[in-house]
């Protein structure tokens, strides 16, 4: 399987053929709790910017916006979580069953500039 | 940052730590969605340490106290409780309260991002023979909350809880601890409050879940405090009330007497209850899932108007419900409220407050 890369706002990054597959990592859903509402704001063919917005996420407790971990094109959004239930399917194993976007890397340099997990272990530990 | 004397108890108890007022403070345990179940159908327990806990003493606390609360404190009689707003000169909201008259001393519990700032205001301005005393970190402080907080509370308890009506006090022993103990809560639901010596938490708290195992009782963080209160419609201090707001557009007319004793703020409130408030605290059932949050712009007719104070998913109800200011003149208007949540409307239609009450159910 490709490397799993973090982005400092807690999304994760695979990249495979020059296909990014973007989703949040089990600290971010752990810090939001109980997920109400998933919220894109980018559709497949848009072009966006590493750090740009591309979606929105709610609970109960707390709004987060999802940042592009990587810039490039949009290649799809899984639409899957559109209920409750399938949200709480996304906070229970959002790394490994809980894609959000795939996006065709403009530049593999953005992807190698990511955190490696044990750098993103220290950084969620440093709070 | 200060941590309350349970602070171990809800680190073992796997919760979620946060900094709220200064404090080190559990936003949840298991999550915010089932403590606000067990709290709306069973019971939940609460850490209430980082409140503050200030003491009055002295012949002249009732009066002296009197100048700074916007209730009536004299006219309140032992082994009651009020809620009440300290205002500033100009009528603005420096903290919301619940005072509590006990026979030999007055107890003030004030929000603890505010505890400072009252201090300071109320210690050069004290009158007569008083004296006021912060007793947060010595003395503890539980809420037990829910419809079968009576049956967890009234085995341990030397006093019959049945005749402890709401918004009334008094001294009890709790498993032979001797506690003061009130029927106050933040909730919308039956429940006490519970004050004690700080060292005696951990052994009260393991005490109080244990045999409330039976009945359902659980820990509960400030995440789900924060949705029990928003669906009961109660103000929550730097979101409904600031220095900003005035208690008479935050709909708080039932703790502010202005014909009692002269109070700080009084002649502000006077000209506000005259002309009207410039602006009035509205509840609003959202439609869609989006939750507004505090600061999203409230519109009427397509025309910015107002602020949001709180927003949330009532679990309760099921529907994205939030408080919000909107011009006085537009608060009696039942239809043309839209909400902008990320730079999308969202329509909303006013609904009486709180979202949900004990003893009318499916209400909003």
């Amino acid at each position: 399987m490709a490397e799993t890369r973090y982005s400092t706002s807690h999304e994760w990054c695979r990249l495979e053929d020059g296909i990014a597959t973007c989703g949040l990592t089990q600290h971010a859903v752990d810090e939001l709790g109980d997920l109400t509402f998933l919220d894109y704001r980018v559709e497949p063919g848009a072009s966006v910017s590493k750090g740009d917005v591309i979606g929105e996420i709610d609970s109960v407790k707390a709004t987060s916006e999802i940042y592009a971990p990587v810039g490039g094109t949009v290649e799809a959004v899984n639409e899957r979580f559109q209920n409750e239930d399938e949200l709480a399917a996304l906070s229970a194993a959002p790394e490994s069953d809980g894609w959000l976007v795939k996006i065709k890397a403009s530049d593999p340099a953005e992807f190698s500039a990511l955190l490696d997990a044990e750098a993103y272990r220290q950084h969620c530990a440093q709070g | 940052m200060n941590r309350t004397a349970l602070n171990a108890r809800h680190r073992a108890l796997g919760a979620r730590m946060i900094e709220f007022g200064g404090w080190e403070m559990p936003v949840h345990y298991e999550g915010i969605l089932a403590e606000h179940a067990a709290v709306r159908e069973r019971a939940g327990l609460f850490d209430l340490q980082h409140m503050g806990r200030l003491r009055l003493t002295g012949p002249d606390r009732a009066r002296a106290l009197d100048r700074f609360l916007t209730n009536d404190v004299p006219g309140t009689k032992p082994g009651r409780a009020r809620y009440a707003v300290m205002c500033a000169e100009d009528g603005g909201a420096i903290d919301d309260c619940i005072y509590y008259v006990l026979p030999e001393a007055i107890l003030l519990v004030v929000n603890a991002s505010n505890r400072e700032a009252v201090l300071e205001w109320m210690r050069p301005r004290l009158e007569g023979e008083v004296e006021l005393s912060d007793e947060t970190t010595r003395w503890a402080m539980l809420a037990v909350q829910g419809p079968r907080a009576r049956e967890v509370l009234e085995p341990l308890c030397d006093r019959d809880l049945a005749k402890l009506k709401y918004y009334r006090c008094a001294g009890a022993m709790v498993l032979g601890e001797p506690c003061f103990l009130a029927r106050t809560g933040y909730t919308g639901e039956v429940g006490y409050e519970l004050v004690f010596d700080a060292a005696r938490a951990e052994w009260l708290w393991d005490e109080l879940l244990r045999r409330g195992e039976g009945v359902g009782l659980r820990p509960v963080g400030l995440g789900a405090r924060d949705t029990l209160r928003l669906e009961a419609g109660m103000a929550l201090y730097g979101h409904e009330l600031d220095r900003e707001t005035n208690p008479l557009e935050a709909g708080l007319d039932f703790a502010v007497k202005l014909d009692a004793g002269e109070f700080y703020g009084r002649e502000a409130l006077r000209r506000v209850r005259a002309e009207g408030p410039r602006r009035k605290l509205v509840g609003f059932v959202v439609e869609g899932r989006r939750i507004p949050r505090q600061g999203a712009t409230v519109l009427h007719d397509g025309e910015a108007c107002g602020r949001v104070t709180s927003g949330t998913k009532s679990p309760t109800l099921g529907k994205v419900v939030c408080m919000a200011y909107v011009p006085r003149a537009l608060s009696e208007s039942a239809e043309g409220w839209e909400v902008e949540v990320s730079g999308r409307r969202y329509p909303m239609r006013p609904t009486a407050l709180p979202f949900y009450s004990r003893t009318r159910k499916g209400t909003a």
